[in-house]
């Protein structure tokens, strides 16, 4: 379930930072190391949550 | 010739055994399974590309709009009212119930031809892949009129990155297709994060009130650019329609549909159509604008999204190449003296690596797409007269089968004379496979009709297989 939810923040944030970068809140080396960052989250956990799915 | 026919039926029938048996309903899928599959499977390299060619051929803002809305929604009815339907009354993939009709060579035909189209689409996918390592290694993408490669750079970069993908796809297609699983939501956000950071540098303000202005005038204004042809919202709404011909009308997605509990699960693949087939293709429009309608969609990619961007575009390409050269192999193997897979897969990854080494695939990606899915359209149209229209005309049905024929030369007649027709039709190519489809289910019952004999009343009502 955490690795999961992980995954899905990992998502999340690649999601919303383009919108931050958008709005001017954020620079564009801010937004893209951010997006790269999230990226690697959502890779790692989802990963994860999918051998542990596919063991049980 | 005909006992060499046989033997080649009989090799394809073992790589295909375990599908010979009709799926049981303890198999069947949810829907959320569906949507998923559908989900996860139109959102692939191939909407880098498709997207940023409706910029540059001019299409108007509210052509798109429509042409996508319209063209998907026929895709899905297509898939919901032609091919689901068949799928779950057999439950058999398209290779066993084309056996029936068409007899084993009649299927190895079909399958090898696949099988070079399915290179020629993997090619396109490495050539978009070699796009994103050119834009970080500084090697220009070829032009949009080039045929054969304008550097020595340009194919040795797809020549690595092709044969990378060729010995991922030998090493294990259970294992890397289960991982594209997990990088197909992370693609669709990617394509909405990338258009999304583009639009500032288009003048579009932060609330987004001149939105709809910024988009007709700066992306979608209906300038084609330089030698490209215009297109307005009937070429957009085809290409939407058949830019899965193979898989609805063509039938091949009964291998995914005999999972289905019923023909209604076809509307499912509207969860694939709108997000990958319509939202995306948006979104690469937006990020080829942000380029200044450069085809380049590894740059434009890196631009708009840095590292993150980069990889979409290269884990794309190998999601899409790498199942892509997996069925070519398997299609290969068919017709090679006792290969094994990965040797056949070595030799469908050289072919379409060459192949990827030549720009002129991925730059006329729209064209291609037409002619994969117009060469096996036929095959589809033969399939919908044998099991729909041949019960009610009380002709008799699966001829070939009752038969023990090797070939039903009546169906390859009618697929090579549905393609001259086609070629010879006077219409934009988007356009002539529905002409095409019409002709071939006509002239396949008409045939059909005029020499096969009346079957039994009791068998005519009763069609089910």
């Amino acid at each position: 379930m955490i690795v999961r939810g992980l995954a899905g923040l990992g998502l999340m944030v690649c999601l919303i930072i383009p919108f931050l970068f958008f709005e001017g809140s954020v620079t564009d080396g801010v937004y893209k190391t951010v997006l790269v960052l999230g990226s690697l989250v959502w890779f790692i956990f989802a990963t994860l949550a999918m051998r542990r799915r596919n063991r049980a | 010739m005909k006992s060499r026919l046989a033997a080649l039926a009989s090799e394809m029938d073992q790589l295909q055994e375990f599908e010979r048996e009709p799926v049981s309903p303890t198999h069947f899928q949810t829907a959320r399974q569906f949507a998923g599959l559908f989900a996860g499977e139109h959102v692939a390299a191939t909407e880098f590309v498709i997207g940023a060619f409706f910029v540059l051929h001019g299409v108007a803002l509210k052509d798109l709009l429509i042409g996508l809305l319209f063209g998907n929604l026929l895709a899905v009815l297509s898939w919901t009212f032609v091919c689901a339907p068949i799928a779950t009354r057999t439950r058999l993939t398209l290779y066993w119930y084309l056996r029936r009709i068409g007899g084993p060579a009649f299927m190895g035909v079909y399958n090898v031809l696949n099988g070079a189209l399915y290179c020629v689409l993997a090619g396109a996918m490495i050539s978009v892949s070699a796009t994103a390592v050119g834009a970080l290694a500084g090697v220009p993408a070829p032009g949009l009129n080039d045929i054969l490669p304008t550097s020595i750079a340009w194919p040795l970069i797809a020549l690595c990155i092709g044969a990378l993908f060729t010995i991922m796809a030998i090493l294990g297609f259970e294992k890397f297709s289960r991982f594209a699983v997990v990088c197909s939501p992370w693609l669709f956000v990617i394509f909405v994060a990338c258009a999304v950071a583009v639009l500032p540098a288009l003048g579009v303000r932060s609330d987004f009130s001149n939105l709809w202005e910024v988009a007709s005038t700066r992306i979608w204004n209906g300038i084609p650019s330089s030698g490209q042809e215009k297109f307005g919202a009937l070429h957009v709404m085809f290409f939407a329609w058949f830019a899965n011909l193979a898989m609805h009308i063509g039938l091949s997605d009964m291998a995914l549909f005999r999972f289905a509990p019923n023909w209604k699960y076809g509307f499912l693949s509207a969860c694939g159509m709108y997000p990958g087939h319509m939202l995306a293709w948006i979104c690469s429009g937006i990020m080829v604008a942000g380029i200044n309608r450069q085809m380049d969609p590894g740059l434009m990619a890196i631009q708009a999204g840095g590292i993150a961007g980069g990889a979409a575009v290269m884990i794309a390409g190998w999601t899409t190449a790498n199942p892509t050269l997996y069925r070519s192999g398997l299609a290969f193997q068919a017709i090679t003296p006792n290969w094994p897979r990965w040797r056949t897969t070595a030799l469908a990854g050289t072919i379409t690596t060459l192949l990827a080494c030549m720009p002129v695939f991925f730059l006329h990606l729209l064209d291609y797409v037409a002619i994969y899915g117009l060469a096996l359209m036929p095959v589809g149209a033969i399939v919908v007269a044998e099991h729909w229209i041949f019960p009610r005309l009380r002709i008799e049905q699966y001829t070939a089968e009752r038969r023990g024929w090797v070939m039903n030369w009546m169906a390859l007649l009618v697929w090579v004379g549905t393609l001259l027709f086609c070629y010879w039709l006077p219409v934009h190519l988007y356009f002539k496979w529905l002409p095409g489809y019409l002709f071939a289910v006509f002239t396949y019952t008409l045939a059909a009709a005029l020499t096969r004999r009346l079957a039994p009343v009791n068998y005519s009502q009763g069609a089910r297989v």
